[in-house]
């Protein structure tokens, strides 16, 4: 009676065994460009080029970062790159609160006809307009400033879709007795409806942010002086200027890697919540 | 008894806004149109217009300045159309977005099928496992760059080490598509598992449970109920997945700048290279290509919202 038993419990044992070690082989190769970029950028160029003994980690030095920011201006890109996610980040996230509430609830006609409007900008690839929107930019002599960066993304459908998709479980009712007793647009949005769609506002903040310090192909267009490059443009830059310097380079990589790894280690179910969110569209 | 209070109650506020309510309703209707305005603004200004401006830009021939110079009708799809060049490019796309789609799903599922099991420690193999997604293309590709670099990048340090000789992955036509291709599965790998854990999160447990009880062993349950459950998440990855590799274009640019001789140059590369590559300033070819891209995301797009539509249906 026993036997039989105590087989299944080995095979049970040898399975999740064999399931360890299949998560351990993954984990490395997954996580191995990750550990080598902080790993890296942390090690002289000359331990680096050893090769294998190169990866462990015995004569960290902040040296890398600090050359790094003399071949180009890492420091300038950077606040840069801060200015353009905060502007955007934040133009996307107002401008989805507000375009939101206006279709779910201010009694507009069509709005079904206008939120199919602003899906349908989603099956518009960026990659196809930004020609136009290079004329555009240029012809507002905006070429090579900051605000080019973010103006042609101050609204996302995305945003908007989330947006839309948490008020329209907030009760009408509620908001029109809200306004009935004097509340304005502006209070109701602020201190009833943004805290009960507070999970949605976390997560569309957090996948805006990461999207606008990620941003590459648009930057390297309309910025040309490296005073004026994102430091996603920078590090690229500084990759082809310093090739064969491998620990400059990582420790370009690391610098802009190590903003969004903080914010998401310390808000990770958001995230997953936001982009998941987003996939069920 | 609390019926008729509610009752009363209502009455009451109807009495109170019934004086006010056509005022009150044409008030909100102008609020909300104020506050359409920004996006709609917006979209029409870096969107909507955009998209027509590149179609007309696609029927004009372009002088040396980069100006559109007069109609020229359908010669610049003509001239992409005949340009061998240009069917080469459009294989090369499709069989990477190919390459990437099945990446994405094969290595996806491998990935977290095992962290859907209920083993200590799945949850530090969870976040461990979906961590590239906080790597940007340019942060990826500058850090795959000097891996793979010819002379002194890791790889081919570990390979002339142990007896290899080293492989040319970013300046040989053989190697550099292939070593685009696992930069941007590896990029978004983590993305792919986020998704997927989701999908396989969201199964009932009861279905599993009883087909367990019915006899299904752990690979039956996972092929005939799992997978058909998780369907829609994995057309929405190939979807996703297809449109990402279309539109690749950092990792090109850092790792390979589309070549050597052509062999990493996509669509989207392409656009770039005809619109601001050195000594190029064609905007009518590129916004021609740009419309070829439009069209493909676009078709892309309705087969999602086709195949989505009946899935809510049913």
């Amino acid at each position: 009676m026993r036997s039989p038993k105590r087989r299944s419990s080995m095979r049970a044992r040898m399975r999740s065994a064999l399931l360890y070690v299949w998560l351990v082989a993954a984990v490395i190769v997954v996580c191995f460009p990750l550990y080598y970029i902080f790993e890296g950028a942390l090690t002289p160029t000359a331990w680096l080029d050893q090769g294998l003994e190169g990866l462990v980690p015995i004569h960290l030095t902040l040296d890398n970062v600090i050359r790094a920011t003399q071949v180009i201006p890492l420091g300038r890109q950077f606040g840069n790159s801060v200015v353009v996610t905060i502007c955007q980040t934040l133009l996307q996230v107002a401008i989805g609160i507000a375009t939101a509430y206006a279709l779910v609830f201010c009694r507009l006609r069509g709005t079904r006809a206008l939120f199919l409007v602003l899906l349908s900008s989603m099956m518009i690839p960026a990659e196809t307009t930004l020609i136009a929107n290079y004329l555009t930019i240029s012809s507002w002599h905006l070429i090579d400033t900051v605000p080019a960066v973010f103006l042609p993304f101050v609204a996302s459908a995305l945003s908007i879709f989330l947006f839309r998709q948490a008020f329209l479980s907030f009760p009408g009712e509620l908001r029109d007795a809200a306004l009935l007793d004097g509340a304005g647009h502006f209070r109701f949005i602020r201190s009833m409806l943004l805290p009960v769609v507070r999970p949605t506002l976390i997560s569309v903040t957090l996948v805006s942010a990461t999207a606008a310090w990620n941003g590459f192909f648009w930057p390297l267009l309309v910025t040309n002086s490296p005073d004026n490059r994102t430091v996603q443009v920078g590090i690229a830059q500084l990759s082809s200027a310093e090739a064969t310097d491998i620990g400059v380079v990582l420790a370009g990589a690391a610098m802009v890697t190590l903003p969004v790894l903080i914010v998401v280690l310390l808000a990770q179910r958001f995230l997953a919540g936001g982009i998941t969110a987003g996939a069920l569209k | 008894m609390s019926a008729s209070t509610t009752a009363e109650r209502r009455v009451a506020v109807g009495q109170r806004r019934a004086p006010s309510a056509q005022s009150w309703l044409r008030s909100d209707r102008r609020v909300g149109v104020a506050l359409l305005a920004p996006a709609f603004a917006a979209f029409a200004v870096f969107v909507f217009y955009p998209l027509g401006k590149v179609i007309w830009l696609s029927t004009q021939g372009t002088d040396i300045f980069g100006q559109a110079a007069g109609f020229v009708g359908a010669k610049n799809f003509v001239t992409i159309f005949t340009d061998p060049q240009f069917g080469a490019t459009m294989l090369r796309t499709g069989a990477f977005c190919l390459a990437v789609v099945a990446g994405r799903i094969v290595l996806g599922l491998l990935i977290t099928i095992p962290l859907t099991t209920k083993l200590r420690g799945i949850p530090v193999f969870r976040a461990l496992l979906t961590s590239p997604m906080v790597v940007s293309v340019s942060a990826a590709s500058v850090a795959f760059a000097a891996m793979l670099a010819p002379g002194n990048g890791l790889v081919n340090s570990v390979i002339t080490r142990f007896g290899g000789s080293a492989i040319p992955f970013l300046t040989s036509t053989q190697w550099a598509f292939a070593s685009v291709i696992v930069v941007t599965v590896w990029g978004s790998i983590g993305f792919t598992v986020l998704l997927m854990l989701g999908a396989f999160g969201a199964i009932d447990h009861d279905v599993v449970e009883a087909a367990h009880l019915d006899g299904a062993g752990p690979f039956r349950t996972l092929w005939s109920i799992s997978l058909p459950l998780v369907t829609p998440t994995l057309f929405f990855i190939v979807v996703t997945g297809a449109v990402e590799g279309l539109t690749t274009f950092g990792q090109i640019q850092i790792l390979t700048g589309g070549g050597p001789a052509n062999s990493t140059t996509t669509l989207v590369y392409n656009i770039y290279q005809s619109a601001f590559g050195a000594g190029s300033a064609n905007f009518g070819l590129a916004a021609a290509l740009g419309v070829v891209l439009f069209l493909l995301v676009l078709a892309l797009s309705l087969v999602q919202f086709g195949v989505l539509e009946k899935r809510v249906n049913y």
